[in-house]
């Protein structure tokens, strides 16, 4: 499957990543070239074999429902961004689609 | 002192024997961090290493101090550290200051070792010559217009020009060992499960592991003893009985059997390491090992894998960086213009590119084909590595098709940029531990040597790779740079 | 009012579940009024490195959930994420579940005006819930306290054919999982919302027709349900008929709810749809529910409140109405059961002083209140009065004293004087005494005054200070006045 430039802007799109018209055009040649590398894995037949998501021998891990205190306000509102911090909230421009 | 000792074991055994102190290692290790030219060091935590020292000092001086105590050490700057800075190598946390430390520094803490600093990388850990950090690139001390392998080429560096007696890194595809061989020191990636991600920034949570980067096998063992262990705050962590990870360094490899898969040996490999790895094979064969040929023949289809896999789960790990809560943002018109420009500008195009190719394997229409196929094949490449350790113990290979390469050489080309971890990376598809030992030169570059084991096996993989190092000097060979 | 389509109504019910802490950190999960921000940790926050620690309570309540919804206990279930980036959503995603759902294929009854009914459940995940913001102008302010408070999503079949059917599955969901202990569900403070999905279906030129559905997102009471629907129905139907937008559709939209202007507006049409790219998330493991899990959990499910008004009527032989009123409050059902247990007399008249004078205290006493005095105190006072020691209205006063004192029934009747009198010789005298002395009632009585038997009834209880059984007053009056009347 070659990868052309409209799916490379959606994709960005997708991941909310602005690009320049010329990183569309050199990301585009260079994920076409991967892309048809990782295609040749289609000559693989797995139809008898599962996926895995994890190569870990663990299932059912837990934790106790017991609250302990986290960061405070000021420690969790620190790493603002400039203008990022109003009062005890953090502060963005107006929410999309919103009414 | 105007330099540290060749190893962890010689330094804990001086300030024992009172030779030296926490705090004159950490001055050494300070002043050489900070002449360092090589741009290993994002930032030297001068206070907080004199501070840890100091207890250091305090500890040994009651006398019931752990092995780690006073030793200076250097910390990939992906894994978050409380109150330091921690950029993960990008422009995107700029400022970010992490309230928290990661388990494996806690750990560390807790066992007295003493944090010189926050080491470069490539962003994200995503690359493997240490030229897309956003704080430019790491040289090679072995010459200087070489990289060091990546992504934790600052800590290799800092390891292999004795700025530090050990350091830690992250390996999700190779990002360990690869840049210990380039480098001509001890890099291990611990299985998948061993140490704790908590704190980690995640690049791709499956295949990601914490490990150290030391100049011997056994000092590494030293460092995973004090890593290891289930931590209540990362879920993949295994809840294993303790175990004493040096028991078997000394037992030698007679008996063991050595699989020598035959897709490892693959054109393209620089023929120098060719030769250097099978005279390495000859050298435990002589020490009694027994050289199994093995086959592993989706091999092939790793690198494929891989970078399905990895980038479709770091497209995921990395849409927090939306500068709402921390790190960098860039007003645009509205919220989802601010998103866009700020993950536009603040992500190098390596990070970008992997955002890109992740979103799409993962986007609908193209999941079934790319992801859950990368999935299966992954099911697969697992299975024959099972196989494989029914009929041996260990399985050793080159850990890089090459020495290290110039810088700039390969920054255009991903897909040759993505060849240096076809070794390496099956491993983290498997969840298998593996180390790179410095077994020789070409051209006066070092050839790393990997050596792999089955799931939690790391005792064998250290006793395989401690007999060869004894019967070699690579390891104990500095680069000119350093000196 | 018979409308030219049918209503086809499906629900997704997001509850929050009543646990301590959140889903996946240690931080406080009662988020609701705290200051901005202050329950908060790396995990909740999306802070780099931070990783998930799933909360066994959680995925315990929403099993438990699951069994009294008749839903089916997957072997083998796991966590995916939900990717889009919105600023409530702190990681870039939200930890979800896709394929393999905690619990699939359930149902709930329902009573409907016509009989009752079965509302198929699709299933119910578990998941994360968001961070609340509030709105400015151009601006909006993020609170992360609500971020990860453990939120499970019901899911219905599109079973429902109307706002009222709507609103009554999503009451007697509430009640399930009230009951269950699942969730407190207060809807005043967001910890119950719904989407309802709403399409018409109707039959034009000899066609059954079903154009795409809308999904109102977001209804957070039971009014908004009830307005919201028929508004959004008719809607689709005006559309449809005038040749809009509903002709040309050909997947769901997504509408939101002004309360303040009653009507539904478009948030997202099909065209922009979101690619949510879910897959497993690789910082936790996958969960395969032990039998002997989910049989603890079936064991400890208490029995649910259909099946306990069912019970009430037939074993109990209550009304309808009393059995509803007891159910309906799982302490005042606990309550009226203890004492039915304790006592030897009709449980009806223990269901009279439960759902009258216990339910009209706790009223009054406020959230919270429980009974003062154990159930077999009020067993005693109903054995008092059916044996006729005490007399109704003086029980009133005696049940009045036990509430403020905690005595019990026959040490309040005692030192009260309240017992009554039964004696059948003294109430004769008196009875005597009043016919005596008030002929003319007597005859107003016998040419047929009914109601001059109640004065000579007050009569005679005067007589007696108050303290007569009435049943053998008015058993004796009868007599003699019959008497009366056979010897004149
Ligand atoms: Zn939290």
């Amino acid at each position: 499957m070659p990868i052309d430039r409209r799916t490379v802007v959606h994709a960005a799109d997708l991941a909310r990543i602005a690009l320049t018209d010329a990183e569309v055009e050199r990301f585009t040649g260079q994920l076409s070239v991967v892309l048809d590398a990782v295609a040749r894995l289609a000559e693989v037949d797995t139809s008898a074999i599962p996926p895995s998501a994890s190569t870990l021998p663990l299932r059912n891990v837990e934790r106790d429902d017991e609250p302990r205190p986290g960061l405070g306000a000021e420690e969790a509102l620190a790493n603002a961004p400039r203008g990022g911090r109003d009062g005890e909230f953090f502060r963005v421009q107006e929410v999309l689609q919103e009414r | 002192m105007n330099a540290l000792p060749a190893s962890i074991t010689e330094a804990a055994a001086s300030l024992r024997r009172r030779e030296t102190s926490a705090a004159e290692l950490t001055e050494v290790a300070l002043e050489r961090a900070h002449r360092d030219r090589l741009n290993a060091w994002l930032l030297v935590a001068d206070e907080r290493a004199r501070a840890q020292a100091k207890a250091a000092d305090e500890r040994l001086r009651r006398g019931d101090a752990p092995p780690l105590c006073g030793i200076p050490w250097a910390c990939k700057d992906i894994i978050g550290t409380k109150g330091v800075e921690t950029t993960a190598g990008s422009r995107i946390l700029d400022g970010y200051v992490p309230p928290y430390s990661a388990t494996v520094v806690e750990r560390l803490d807790a066992a007295g070792a003493v944090m010189v600093g926050k080491t470069n990388l490539d962003e994200f850990a995503m690359g493997s010559s240490n030229e897309n950090s956003a704080f430019g690139p790491v040289r090679n001390p072995w010459r200087a217009d070489r990289v060091p392998g990546g992504s934790s080429g600052g800590s290799a560096v800092a390891v292999a020009a004795g700025h530090a007696l050990f350091a830690l890194g992250t390996d999700t595809g190779g990002s360990i060992r690869q840049p210990g061989a380039l480098t001509g020191v001890v890099g291990m990636k611990p299985t998948y499960g061993r140490v704790s991600r908590y704190g980690v920034v995640a690049f791709a949570s499956s295949l990601d592991q914490v490990g150290p980067f030391t100049r011997t096998v056994e000092d590494c063992a030293i460092v995973c003893q004090a890593l290891f262990g289930k931590d209540p705050h990362d879920a993949t962590t295994m809840p294993l009985p303790a175990e004493d990870l040096r028991r078997d360094l000394d037992r030698g490899v007679e008996g063991l059997r050595i699989g020598v898969p035959k897709e490892f040996f693959i054109e393209g490999m620089e023929p120098d390491v060719e030769r250097a790895v099978r005279d390495a094979l000859a050298e435990l064969e002589r020490q009694g090992a027994a050289l199994v040929d093995i086959s592993l023949p989706s091999t092939d289809h790793g690198l494929a894998v891989y970078y399905i896999i990895q980038p479709a789960e770091a497209s995921s790990n990395l849409a927090r960086y939306d500068g709402v809560r921390y790190g960098l943002r860039v007003e645009g018109r509205d919220l989802l213009e601010t998103y866009r420009r700020t993950r536009g500008e603040g992500f190098g195009p390596e990070v970008k590119r992997r955002m890109i190719l992740g979103t799409y394997a993962l986007s609908a229409g193209y999941y079934d084909a790319y992801y859950v196929k990368a999935q299966k094949v992954r099911t697969l490449i697992k299975a024959e590595f099972d196989r494989a350790f029914e009929r041996c113990d260990a399985i050793v290979t080159p850990t890089s098709p090459t020495v290290a390469f110039r810088i700039g050489q390969k920054v255009d080309d991903p897909l040759a940029m993505y060849l240096n971890d076809v070794f390496t990376l099956p491993g983290n598809i498997a969840g298998l531990p593996g180390i790179s030992v410095p077994c020789g030169f070409s051209d006066g570059l070092p050839i790393g040597l990997q050596v792999m084991a089955s799931s939690f096996q790391e005792a064998t993989l250290f006793r395989v790779a401690a007999a060869y190092e004894r019967a070699t000097g690579f390891h104990e060979k500095r680069p000119e740079v350093a000196a | 009012m018979s409308l030219p389509y049918e209503t086809v109504i499906g629900v997704e019910t997001h509850v929050e579940l009543a646990t301590r802490s959140k889903m996946f950190c240690p931080c406080s999960a009662t988020w609701f009024g705290a200051p901005a921000n202050s329950l908060v940790c790396p995990v909740c926050l999306g802070l780099p490195g931070a990783l998930p620690v799933p909360n066994r309570r959680a995925i315990e309540l929403a099993m438990t959930a699951g069994l009294a919804l008749h839903c089916e206990v997957p072997a083998h279930t796991k966590f995916d994420r939900k990717n889009y980036l919105y600023p409530d959503l702190p990681k870039g995603y939200q930890i979800s579940q896709y394929d393999l759902p905690l619990n699939v294929s359930g149902w709930l009854a329902l009573d409907t005006p016509d009989g009752p009914k079965r509302v198929r459940i699709r299933r119910a995940h578990l998941e994360e819930d968001t961070a609340t913001s509030k709105h400015g102008e151009g601006y909006a302010l993020i609170d992360f306290n609500r971020s990860g408070v453990p939120l499970l999503e019901i899911v219905s079949e599109p079973d429902l054919r109307s706002a009222d059917e709507a609103v009554a599955y999503v009451q007697a969901l509430r009640e399930i999982l009230v009951f269950a202990g699942v969730s407190e569900m207060r809807l005043e403070e967001g910890a119950g919302r719904f989407d309802v999905n709403v399409s018409i279906r109707f039959t034009e030129d000899g066609e059954v027709r079903w154009p795409p559905q809308s999904e109102i997102k977001n209804l957070n009471s039971y009014a908004a349900i009830r307005e919201a629907v028929p508004h959004e129905a008719e809607r689709l139907w005006r559309s449809w008929r005038d040749g809009g937008e509903l002709r040309m559709r050909t997947g769901k939209i997504t509408v939101g709810w002004s309360p303040e202007r009653r009507e539904t507006f478009l948030q997202r049409s099909k065209e922009e749809v979101e690619d949510y790219r879910y897959f497993p998330d690789p910082d936790l493991v996958s969960f395969t529910p032990s039998r002997e899990t989910v049989e603890r959990l079936r064991a400890s499910l208490p029995e649910l409140p259909g099946d306990r008004r069912a019970r009430f009527a037939r074993v109990y032989a209550l009304s309808d109405y009393d059995a509803r009123v007891l159910v309906a409050d799982r302490a005042l059902a606990d309550y009226f059961e203890a004492a039915v247990k304790a006592s030897t007399r009709d449980p009806k008249q223990i269901a009279n002083w439960v759902t009258g004078e216990v339910r009209r205290r706790m009223k009054d006493a406020g959230d919270g209140a429980g009974v003062p005095f154990p159930p077999e105190q009020l067993a005693a006072l109903v054995e008092l009065v059916a044996s006729g020691e005490v007399s109704g209205s003086a029980a009133k006063e005696v049940f009045g004293d036990m509430w403020t004192t905690r005595r019990p029934p026959s040490e309040i009747v005692r030192a009260k004087g309240l017992t009554q009198v039964s004696d059948e010789g003294a109430i004769a005298a008196a009875v005597d005494a009043v016919l005596a002395e008030n002929a003319k009632a007597v005859a107003d009585y016998r040419a047929g005054n009914a109601r001059a038997l109640g004065a000579l009834v007050g009569q005679v209880r005067k007589r007696t200070g108050g303290k007569a059984n009435l049943s053998v007053v008015n058993r004796v009056l009868a007599e003699r006045i019959a008497r009366g009347e056979a010897t004149r």
